[in-house]
This record gives structure tokens, C-alpha cells and sequence, in this order.
């Protein structure tokens, strides 16, 4: 069976890390801490409030001052889980998508477990598809890598049903990192937002291929909508994909101010790009990731 | 409409193939996407039915509509619309010498063929004859020519130096295309109104010119007699100043190139004078007596080539005749004393030797029926052609007009009896006495007799002795022999008399060193044009002759005449040809062709996926 990830590509990994940055509505250092040893609360930033966050933690001085709301930001250390959600619907076949989010997923399992991370693994599609609950050690490292190899496309895509179904579960709050080509015709919003309410620190990895991002002229075809099984008579002539990108574009950015707007990490990500690449570039120039 | 080749329509079944493979044809490729959503735009414009019909079934329609149209132009459909033109016209351009004249803008024959141009092309759908009249009319174009070849030998003609045309001649050849009767239009172009028996059949004269008619000077006459003496030549010359004002014109007349004339001749306006002059020369019986006379013209003057006229001294030549039958000095010397003549006297015929006398005479004997030649009979019979019988006495004499008796009186001749002759019907009996024939003329391929079926000795005839003799022998022996003495001259037009030099080939060399081989029934050698001098050469015989245009053709007609546009004659069916709308056939082909195939292109350009059309931009609503 040839492996996920090569040894030298694992041992790279391992000079990666994690970075979480929960967005707290910040419990009081002491009272939690008691029941848990060597955690520590640190202030990190001010941020503007958002509607549901909690109203004692507003920095009342800055309000005086400011005239506006914000409310504070702590970091915890502890060793928080890492949540992998993978898009396997039919969508994620195009341009190897899903082949490139496995390796990618992968590669995020190992470092989040050689950060002596929790990791758990939850694919998805018009639902969650069962999953590997987070655990943290070397053996984690087998059943997630087995359980990915195993993931096959089906299904559409509904990340708010999805993730709604994630939240069912009571989870504890940790980073969450959704790789997804995010191209869900239900939306997204309600999924991400209510990521953001309980408590999990969200990345979004929106993951296209070259064939989402620049299809080619083809003449007379038939539109095929792989997951909806939908057929659409079309001419893909110059002008056409001009219209297709435009709209593409118009969507991504859509996504992009949204996750923005609310914390939320958002990183573009091609199919046809190295995954080396995308881990040690792209994705360092976030937060999550160094 | 008409359908010329209907048959094609059968073609429209193709579009039944069309449209099956239009609808059978293999799908286009599926382009698996992630999301349809971001194809389908939430902006996307209502279709109109239009819009809609075209993307599923525009091509198709483009298809089949280019096939309709094809298919419809092999049909070769034909509209028939009002037309004031003349289904059936005849164009004649009278192509003689005078249509050489010069006009401010080229000559008149030049002006006739754009006249007539112009006439074809305002009648495309026209059939038309086209002949050229002269002294031998020809056929341009046939009624059946296609209008381009009929064009082509239009432009390629040329005017002739012949006379005018034989209105029977030119009427027969016209009548070889279609009956008269069905001719619309017959349009005559020339320089002067047609015969009368030409000009009653209705036909549009056009005559042709600048209105004034051009100066003109011309040698209408020039010939040559040896003097009695025979030291030198009488040379006889007729000039026309046909001009409005009296011209002094040099005349030159040459020998073999060497002149020997040259006077300034003073002629009033419209006047015509004779002049002769007198050559006092030996001249060498080697040489070739070849007389020219020249005008010397200014550069205005209208026909250039009435200016030069060509002649040969009239020159008798020794017969050689055979005798065949019975001495008779009386008679031997009378012919002699008709002109030179070496008589050879035989009893009987020699056979096929007698190829080199000119004339056979027979007397009192019959001719073996291999006889062949120029043959006078006297009293004398030919197997199937005269047979003589008992003497029978003679009765008034009765004549035909005739070459053979022009000043001939026969109530002058005596003759007491003559013989009862059975004839063939295939000659002519020309003089009778009473009821038995007294001349008679014979002609085939290998004969021509004349007879005179009596006895010609005084003892039944004072013929010997009256002046009828000499003329009657004269008379027969030009038509027996027309080579006995050469003619001063030919007309443009005129056939040479080759058939006089024998069977075998002939050649014939013209003016400019032009010749060619005369064979039986080839008429196109024998005919000559050209003036100048023709030599005919049939193995050691050569002849000469002096070819000149006629002099009819220097007289200019069209004094009062101002050129018309051709209204048509009073002839009422002419008249009612010309006014009566007619229908004309207008092929669509052509233009069905067209739009066939700039309906092909368009479709091609429509299904061509590499070009970005306005109306193929976005896609298609399920």
C-alpha cells in the first residue's frame, strides 16, 4: 500500500506547529484552572464584539474611551484538540480535490499529533460521515491515516448540516479546520457562525482545483453537476467562462469577507498545487499554522 | 415559373437524412463541474421563444433552408416577365467594300458592329441570326449560337472588298435558319438602303455614317489593250471626284513596279472622267505584264482601297484542236480564221490522248462514249447525249436568250435541212428550226458540248459565209473555253475558273504572297478577296488574273440619308413585334445559388465552436 505521506515529507512536517488562538469570551483564571493543572490564561488581543459574546468580558475603559464595543482575547494553552473536517462529497472528485485534501488532512493530523495534539477526523458531505473521535498519541496517527484511505466521494454537499450535526455531539471547543471546496449552493454561513459560537477556533481551507478555477473552452457541452447528478446544456465559449469565473470570484470573496468578519482563518487553496507548498507557504502566512 | 430540370427537386428528400442526422447525432461531451449553481447566474435574462427555437434547432433550419435552395436552383426555375423585346431577330451588317469607309469614330463597318453589340445586349434573351452580307453572304452566328460564341464572331469579323449582297442568295441563307415568317425583328446595317426587293420585307434599316458624306476619289475602271502593232499598250483609266469641291489628283500608273504613267488629273466636284494613255514599249514575252494604277489621295479621303486598281492585257492563246471526223478545209479554215488554232485531223477518236487539245472538234462521225472535253459537234452524234437520225427540212428558226447567240441572227442563216435529234434532257436546245433542234449546249463534270445537229457545208448551209459564223464560234468557244482569251479582270468576290486548268490540284498564290492548293469542290481557294494579282498554276499551265473591288462600291449613297436609329418599317407585323409586350425568361438559378450558399457559410460560421458569436454567449435554460 503506498503510504499517504513519505518519511521525509513527515519528518519536514514535524517542524510545523499549530497555533491556536481560541477565541475565548476568556474564563477567569482560577476557577477552571484549579481543576485542571498546568493551564494557563495570557491576553492576547481586543477584538470588536460580535452579537453573542459574553457581555462580561467587554473592556468597559475602551467603550469610555472609544465610544465602542470590544471585549477581550485570551489564549490558553492546553493541549486542545484538532478537529479535521474533510469534504468527501462528489464535488471534491473534480480535479483531484479529494485525493489532495486526504494528503492534506493527513499531513494536519501528524504535526497536530506530534504537538501531542488531540485529533479527530470527521468526514463530511450532506452530513457527517461517521469519523474518528480525537485522541491524541501515535496510534491516533494509523486510524486516522487508515480511515482516510478509505474515504470515498459521495453524496452533495451541505456544510451546515454537516456541521450542525458536529455540534450535536457536545465537542469541546479547539481548532477546527474545515478542508472543503466550500461549494455548497445551501451556503455556509449558518455552519461557520455557529463554529464561532461554540467556541471552536475555525479555519476554513477552501481546496478548488484547476478545472473549478480556469476551465477551458470546450464548445458545445453538456454541464454535468456531479453531485446533484444535474444536466445543463451549455456553449463554453470564451465569454462564458469569463461569466463563470466572474461569478467564482464573486462567491470566494463572498466567503472570504464573511470568515473575515468573523475571525474565521480563510485560506484559498488549488488541487494543483505541490502540498508542500501549501503547508509550508500558503498556509504559514496565516496564524494557525508556523 | 418554369422548371426546366424538375427532377432535381427529388434532392429535397435529403433533407429527410438531414434531419435525422441532426437529431441523431452524438451528444455533446458531459463538462463535469463542482457546482452548477455558479454557471447558471441568478441574473440570468428571460429567453425569448426566438432565442430558444434558434439553440435547439437553428442549424438545422440553416440546413435545411441551404439545401432548399440549392436543390431549387438545379430545378433551373425560369420567371417569365414582360419584355418589349423580340424573341427571334436577324442582324445583318452588310460587310462590302464601301463599309470600309471612314467615319469621325473608326470605319462604318466598325460603327455596324457596335451598333449591333449594343442590340444583342439590350435583347439577352433574344435568339439571333447574324449574317454578313456581300457578294457572298456568310453566317456570323446561327439561331441556335450561344450568345458568347455569337459575340465572339462579331467582334472577329471584318468587312470584306466585295460587292453587295444577292438579295436571293442572302434570303436563302436567312431562310436556312427558320422560316422568314418567324423572325420579330430583322435589322439590316449598311451605308446605303437595300435592294427593293430587300428593303419590301419591312426590315429596320440602320444606315451608318457621320451625315455628310466623307470626300471620296476613285479608280472605278483601269484596263489595258495591246496596240495592233504590238509595240506597246492603250491604257484606259475612269476616275471619280466624289467630293463636294474639285480636286487635282495625281495618278500613277506602273508596269511590273516601273512607272510609267504619272499625270495630275483636275476633276471637278461629283465628277467622273475617262482618260487613256498610250505605253510605247516593247515588251519582253518573258515577263510578266502586270499593270497597276494608284491615286495619290489626301488622308481625309473615305475608301482607301478604290484608290489602286490592277489589270492584265486581254490575251488570246493559241488553241490546239483536234479534228475528228472527215477533212474539211472550207470549214478548217474558217476556224482558223477565227484566231490562231493548230488543227490536228483525225479519222477516228485517239483515245485518252486528247487530254492536251482544247477542243475536240467532231464532224460527220459519232463520238465514242469515253469521249470526254470540250467538244463541238458538227452534224456529228455522241452516244447518249445526241443522237442524230434522218434529215428533216427546217422550219422557223426559234431562240432562246443565250450567252451562245448574243448577236446572232439566225433568220440570216440558211439551212436547208437539218436532222432529226433525239437529246439529252440534261442540255439545252437554245435554237430550233421548226421542230428539230438546230443549237444545243450540253454540260457535265467531264463534258461540255455544244452541237449544231445539221449539215454546215454550203450544200445545205450559207452559215460559212454570214457573219453569224464568226460570232456564233466566238460565242461558243468563250463558253466552251473560257481560258481562250483571259479577262481583263475579276471582281472582289468572283471564283477563279480553276476548274478549266483539269482534275488535279491547283495552286493558287494571291497578292501578299498568300496561297493555297485548290482541290475539287473546295470553294474557299478558288474564291478570291484581295485585289491584287492572283497566278493560278496547274502543272505547266499558269494564268494570271487581276482582281479589283467593284466599282459600284465607290459610289457613296448615303448623300441624303441621315443615320437613323433603325425605326422599324411600316410593315405591320414588324411593327406589332416591336410594340407588343413579350415575355422574357429570367433564369433564377444564379441567384438561388447565392443564397444557398451564403446560407451554407453562415451556418458554418454558426456551428464553428471557436468563434465566440453574441448569440452563443451563455447557456441555455433546462
Amino acid at each position: 500500500m503506498e503510504p499517504l505521506l513519505d518519511a521525509a515529507f513527515l519528518r519536514r512536517l514535524e517542524r510545523l506547529k499549530l497555533v491556536f488562538q481560541q477565541r475565548y469570551h476568556g474564563r477567569p483564571m482560577g476557577s477552571q484552572l484549579r481543576s485542571r493543572s498546568g493551564m494557563s490564561l495570557e491576553f492576547a488581543e481586543y477584538r470588536e464584539y460580535h452579537p453573542g459574546d459574553d457581555f462580561r468580558y467587554v473592556d468597559w475603559n475602551l467603550y469610555g474611551r472609544l465610544d465602542r464595543l470590544f471585549v477581550k482575547v485570551f489564549t490558553r494553552e492546553e493541549d486542545a484538540p484538532v478537529y479535521l473536517f474533510v469534504d468527501v462529497s462528489r464535488s471534491m472528485e473534480i480535479g483531484g480535490k479529494l485525493a489532495y485534501a486526504i494528503k492534506l488532512t493527513a499531513a494536519l493530523a501528524y504535526l497536530a499529533l506530534n504537538n501531542m495534539n488531540r485529533v479527530g477526523l470527521f468526514p463530511f458531505a450532506s452530513r457527517l460521515q461517521g469519523g474518528v473521535p480525537p485522541r491524541g498519541g501515535p496510534r491516533q496517527v494509523f486510524e486516522i491515516f487508515r480511515f482516510l484511505r478509505r474515504l470515498a466521494p459521495a453524496g452533495e454537499t451541505s456544510i451546515n448540516e454537516s456541521l450542525g450535526d458536529f455540534y450535536q455531539r457536545s465537542h469541546e471547543g479547539g481548532l477546527a479546520i474545515l478542508i472543503s471546496d466550500m461549494l455548497s449552493a445551501e451556503g455556509y454561513q449558518e455552519g461557520l457562525a455557529r463554529m464561532r459560537w461554540h467556541r471552536f477556533q475555525p479555519v476554513v481551507l477552501q481546496l478548488l482545483a484547476p478545472d473549478d478555477l480556469m476551465p477551458s473552452p470546450a464548445g458545445e457541452v453538456r454541464l454535468l453537476d456531479v453531485e446533484a447528478a444535474r444536466e445543463w446544456p451549455a456553449y463554453l465559449s470564451a465569454a462564458t467562462l469569463d461569466s463563470y469565473r466572474a461569478r467564482l470570484k464573486a462567491y470566494r470573496q463572498g466567503l472570504e469577507r464573511f470568515c473575515r468578519q468573523r475571525g474565521i482563518d480563510y485560506f484559498l487553496i488549488s488541487s494543483g498545487e505541490p502540498l508542500e507548498r501549501t503547508l509550508f507557504e500558503t498556509l504559514r502566512r496565516g496564524v494557525f499554522l508556523k | 415559373m418554369t422548371w426546366l430540370s424538375p427532377a432535381s427537386l427529388w434532392l429535397l428528400g435529403l433533407s429527410a437524412a438531414i434531419i435525422m442526422a441532426y437529431f441523431l447525432r452524438r451528444l455533446a461531451p458531459a463538462y463535469r463541474v463542482s457546482a452548477l449553481f455558479l454557471w447558471s447566474g441568478r441574473e440570468e435574462r428571460p429567453r425569448s421563444f426566438l432565442r430558444l427555437l434558434w439553440s435547439r434547432v437553428g442549424l438545422l433550419l440553416l440546413q435545411l433552408a441551404a439545401l432548399a435552395l440549392l436543390v431549387t436552383a438545379l430545378a433551373d426555375p425560369v420567371v417569365n416577365l414582360p419584355s418589349t423585346g423580340a424573341r427571334v431577330m436577324a442582324i445583318v451588317i452588310d460587310g462590302s467594300a464601301s463599309m470600309r469607309g471612314r467615319l469621325s469614330s473608326g470605319t462604318r463597318y466598325e460603327q455596324a458592329v457596335a451598333q449591333a453589340l449594343q442590340l444583342l445586349t439590350q435583347n439577352p434573351s433574344a435568339q439571333a441570326v447574324i449574317i454578313q452580307a456581300e457578294s457572298h453572304s456568310r453566317l456570323l452566328a446561327s439561331l441556335v449560337a450561344r450568345r458568347a460564341e455569337a459575340l465572339g464572331a462579331l467582334r472577329a469579323s471584318q468587312p470584306t472588298f466585295e460587292g453587295d449582297a444577292d438579295p436571293g442568295e442572302l434570303l436563302q441563307l436567312l431562310r436556312s435558319q427558320a422560316d422568314l415568317s418567324l423572325f420579330e425583328r430583322v435589322i439590316f446595317f449598311s451605308d446605303h438602303l437595300p435592294a427593293p426587293s430587300l428593303g419590301d420585307l419591312g426590315w429596320e434599316v440602320r444606315l451608318l455614317g457621320d451625315g455628310e458624306p466623307p470626300p471620296n476619289a476613285a479608280l472605278t475602271g483601269f484596263s489595258v489593250r495591246p496596240q495592233p502593232s504590238g509595240s506597246g499598250f492603250d491604257l484606259f483609266v475612269q476616275v471619280v471626284n466624289a467630293a463636294a469641291e474639285p480636286q487635282e489628283i495625281p495618278l500613277e500608273i506602273k508596269l511590273d513596279e516601273r512607272p510609267i504613267v504619272q499625270q495630275t488629273l483636275t476633276l471637278e466636284a461629283d465628277q467622273e472622267a475617262n482618260y487613256s494613255f498610250t505605253y510605247e514599249g516593247s515588251v519582253e514575252a518573258a515577263r510578266s505584264t502586270r499593270f497597276s494604277a494608284a491615286l495619290s489621295v489626301p488622308a481625309s479621303d473615305a475608301l482607301s482601297y478604290d484608290n489602286q486598281r490592277f489589270a492584265l492585257p486581254p490575251e488570246a492563246r493559241p488553241l490546239t484542236v483536234l479534228w475528228i471526223g472527215p477533212a474539211n478545209p472550207m470549214l478548217e479554215g474558217a476556224f482558223r480564221a477565227l484566231g490562231a488554232a493548230t488543227i490536228t485531223q483525225m479519222e477516228q477518236w485517239p483515245g485518252d490522248s486528247t487530254v492536251q487539245y482544247d477542243l475536240v472538234i467532231a464532224y460527220k462521225t459519232t463520238l465514242p462514249p469515253e469521249a470526254r472535253g470540250h467538244l463541238l459537234l458538227l452534224d456529228a452524234a455522241y452516244p447518249s447525249i445526241i443522237t442524230l437520225g434522218h434529215e428533216q427540212p427546217v422550219g422557223p428558226w426559234q431562240g432562246k436568250i443565250n450567252p451562245l447567240l448574243n448577236a446572232v441572227q439566225p433568220e440570216e442563216i440558211i439551212v436547208a435541212t437539218v436532222r432529226e435529234t433525239q437529246l439529252a434532257p440534261e442540255g439545252q436546245t437554245l435554237l430550233t428550226a421548226g421542230a428539230w433542234p438546230a443549237l444545243y449546249a450540253y454540260e457535265s463534270p467531264d463534258v461540255r458540248l455544244v452541237a449544231l445537229p445539221f449539215n454546215p457545208d454550203l450544200d445545205n448551209s450559207n452559215l460559212l459565209l454570214t457573219v453569224d459564223f464568226p460570232i456564233l464560234m466566238t460565242n461558243i468557244m468563250d463558253w466552251l473555253l473560257p481560258l481562250r482569251e483571259r479577262s481583263a479582270q475579276l471582281l472582289s468576290g468572283d471564283e477563279l475558273p480553276l476548274q478549266e486548268l483539269g482534275s488535279g490540284p491547283i495552286g493558287v498564290r494571291g497578292p501578299g504572297g498568300q496561297s493555297c492548293t485548290y482541290h475539287s469542290g473546295d470553294q474557299s481557294c478558288g474564291r478570291v478577296e484581295q485585289p491584287g494579282f492572283y497566278t493560278i498554276t496547274s502543272g505547266s499551265i499558269q494564268e494570271e488574273f487581276a482582281v479589283n473591288p467593284p466599282p459600284a462600291e465607290s459610289e457613296d449613297s448615303q448623300t441624303t440619308q441621315t443615320p437613323t436609329t433603325g425605326a422599324p418599317p411600316s410593315s405591320a407585323s414588324s411593327a406589332a413585334a416591336a410594340s407588343t409586350p413579350r415575355e422574357s425568361a429570367l433564369p433564377l438559378w444564379p441567384f438561388l445559388l447565392l443564397a444557398g450558399l451564403v446560407l451554407l457559410a453562415f451556418e458554418l460560421r454558426a456551428f464553428d465552436p471557436s468563434l465566440g458569436l453574441p448569440w452563443r454567449q451563455g447557456e441555455r435554460s433546462p
